[in-house]
């Protein structure tokens, strides 16, 4: 038995949700590791030793001294075989506990088989500083009895991200239009007062096909291929398109695992294919940078503003709310037009609009793109 | 529930404007953002053009093919964030219920407007961006010009609009279509008329929802035509969810499922696996 079973998972969770996890997380601040105090980007790779403890299987502790003034602050995980998460105490204090894998704040994120927990989350989950205990978890069994535990900070705000456009495989887009959508993106980031977003020159992966299978795990090889020089670059694949078509790009997590190369999760993946004009041949380079755009937000930590029916939005602040009763028409769905004051003009708004260009994002926004560690 | 986080909070507990949580131990200082909101972001870094090439090329690539092999054998499905949110969100649920039910104390805060971003300034640059929004719609050519094309059913301009979700899981459900005038028909007329190509082809999936026998008609012709972009020809299959297959439509698919696009070869495929089940169990829209 290799995976926890979901209706396994589903009682676990629930059980620990009404009390949270007993077990206490106790490190040796003294002999912590320190994260630099200089400015700039650091990542560690610590090694995990896993024992099973009942149905969950538990890495040790690492204790690590988090200095002032670090602005980004993430935890990244890989297991095959189980889902993962973390917890996480600061001086003592357990402030992620497993209970926090599934959405609740402040400090959130999700289990899953590559987990990730970035700070900041929000405008109120800065980087905590002192002393870090971090417990990776898994939640079932794991073949491997060690592990590695990605430890990616930055000191000082980033002032721009960088992409690396990659053509998979004999995916057919002619030079030009992949750099009018690369532009575009640019754009979409600038106007909206972003991170300058820096663009690699476009190269190609040699990929068995252009076409990747999005129900298997295909695009997690396809990701976990990537090497580039600097592991603070993120990868953009563009693909021909997935097998199921009708999908214009898939960000991996919110956050992905920014910083670390070569995983399951590494990069966005966008089709090519997706984003033609209605006569199959014509690529709508403006409606691919859009998307870069949106599913970048999404890789860097950022949720929709709004989801479909108004019910659910993004944790910050200051972004618009578009709420159910802005559904004019009573389909059940937000348009744009229905949330054009709220958050309808956002880049990560849950749909988009012909004609209306969706260039804005809230000051938290920015403040999450420049925080991401893999920002310079 | 498809989404994770809300700031109401009304199934989550946490992660809120004005939850519990606010103002905690947690919190730790000064990530209001002011520091790093900082000018430097704003404008200069962006002029100069956007590809900054040089030093990046050059064999970058290890291998990619060879690479592959190595990954994660697990059986669950590739998680995007959205495939991710909303299995947290089926835990949330069961966690909450787990610990007496939902909370409700979020649904306050889903109804209000923010402020923050309303102010005066604000709105004037929305009221010039509509005016130049306004300009785009009326110079644009693809969707929704064609949507408003005189013969268009009158539910194509909702229902394109519809379709236009950033994510495949987020493409509207039956119920939704049905909201609107004629949607079947809204439908299959985006399946001819949609622009851009991604309108035709979530239209021609979309049609599993329905069982008309110009339904099938159209998306037997469009499937059939090799000449067609394969991402249409695919999802033209998917949207016959709902009829039965008689034996030409099998032979149809059967010749499919060897096309030499992989799309429609695997759509062909899967409509095959599925062709034993009953009509109600036609597959919704898959999560992106």
């Amino acid at each position: 038995m290799r995976l926890s079973s979901p209706t396994l998972l589903l009682a676990t969770s629930a059980l620990l949700a009404c009390g949270g996890d007993p077990k206490p997380l106790d490190v040796d601040c003294d002999d912590a590791i320190a994260l630099s105090a200089e400015p700039g980007y650091e990542r560690l790779d610590l090694p995990v030793r896993w024992e099973r403890d009942g149905d969950l299987t538990r890495g040790g502790p690492v204790a690590l001294a988090v200095p002032e003034g670090v602005t980004g602050l993430a935890f990244a995980l890989e297991d095959p075989d189980a889902l993962a998460g973390f917890r996480v105490a600061v001086d003592g204090e357990v402030v992620v506990d497993v209970v926090d894998l599934f959405g609740e704040g402040p400090w959130f994120h999700f289990e899953d088989r590559l987990a990730v927990l970035q700070f900041p989350m929000d405008g109120a989950t800065a980087p905590p500083s002192g002393c870090v205990a971090v417990e990776p978890v898994l939640f079932g069994t794991t073949v491997w009895e060690e592990g590695t535990l990605h430890v990616m900070s930055r000191r000082g705000a980033g002032a721009a991200l960088t992409i690396a456009p990659i053509v998979v495989g004999e995916t057919a887009i002619d030079d030009a239009t992949l750099r009018a959508a690369l532009d575009e993106a640019v754009a979409v980031y600038a106007d909206a007062g972003a991170p300058a977003l820096v663009v690699e020159e476009p190269r190609a992966l040699d990929w068995p096909s252009a076409f990747v299978d999005d129900t298997t795990d295909e695009l997690d090889g396809l990701r976990a291929s990537v090497a580039l020089e600097d592991e603070r670059t993120i990868p953009v694949l563009f693909v021909q398109d997935f097998v199921e078509p009708g999908t214009f790009g898939l960000a991996a997590g919110i956050p992905g695992p920014n910083g670390v190369l070569g995983t399951s999760w590494s990069g966005l993946v966008l089709s090519v294919d997706t984003h033609l004009a209605a006569d199959g041949v014509t690529l709508e380079a403006a409606l691919l940078g859009e998307t870069l755009a949106h599913e970048l937000g999404h890789q860097l930590g950022l949720f929709h503003t709004s989801e479909a029916e108004g019910r659910e939005h993004d944790p910050l602040e200051d972004t618009a709310e578009c709420p159910a009763s802005r559904d004019a028409d009573g389909d059940g769905e937000l348009s744009v037009p229905e949330c054009l004051e709220e958050g309808g003009r956002n880049v990560m708004f849950w749909t988009a609009e012909e004609g209306v260009r969706q260039r804005e994002l809230s000051a938290t926004q920015v403040m999450l793109l420049g925080a991401s560690p893999v920002a310079r | 529930m498809k989404g994770g986080m809300t700031k109401g909070g009304a199934t989550k507990g946490g992660a809120t404007k004005g939850g519990a949580t606010k103002g905690s131990a947690m919190r730790r200082g000064a990530a209001k953002g002011g520091a790093i909101n900082g000018g430097a972001m704003n404008g200069g870094a962006m002029n100069g053009g956007a590809m900054n090439g040089g030093a990046m090329n050059g064999g970058a690539m290890n291998g990619g093919a060879a690479k592959g092999g190595a990954t994660k054998g697990g059986a669950t499905r590739r998680a995007t964030s959205c495939g991710a949110m909303t299995h947290a969100g089926l835990l949330a649920l069961l966690v909450s219920l787990a610990c007496g039910g939902p909370e409700t104390n979020g649904g306050a805060s889903a109804a209000a407007h923010d402020q923050n971003v309303a102010d005066e300034s604000t709105a004037a640059e929305s009221a010039a961006d509509e005016s130049t929004a306004a300009e785009s719609a009326a110079e644009a050519t693809p969707a929704g010009a064609d949507a408003r094309h005189a013969d268009a059913p009158a539910g194509a301009e909702p229902i394109a609009r519809l379709l236009r979700a950033r994510h495949r899981e987020d493409l509207p459900d039956r119920d939704a279509l049905l909201a609107h005038p004629e949607p079947e028909a809204s439908l299959r007329w985006l399946v001819e008329h949609g622009d851009p190509l991604v309108l035709r082809v979530r239209a021609a999936s979309a049609l599993r929802f329905f069982d008309g026998a110009e339904t099938l008609a159209l998306l037997r012709a469009v499937f059939t035509d090799a000449a067609l972009p394969g991402n249409l020809r695919a999802a033209a299959i998917e949207g016959t969810a709902r009829f039965p297959l008689d034996a030409p439509h099998r032979a149809e698919l059967d010749a499919l499922a060897a096309d030499t696009d992989p799309r429609v070869a695997r759509a062909a495929r899967a409509r095959l696996a599925n062709a034993s089940q009953p009509a109600a169990s036609a597959p919704g829209p898959s999560a992106p």
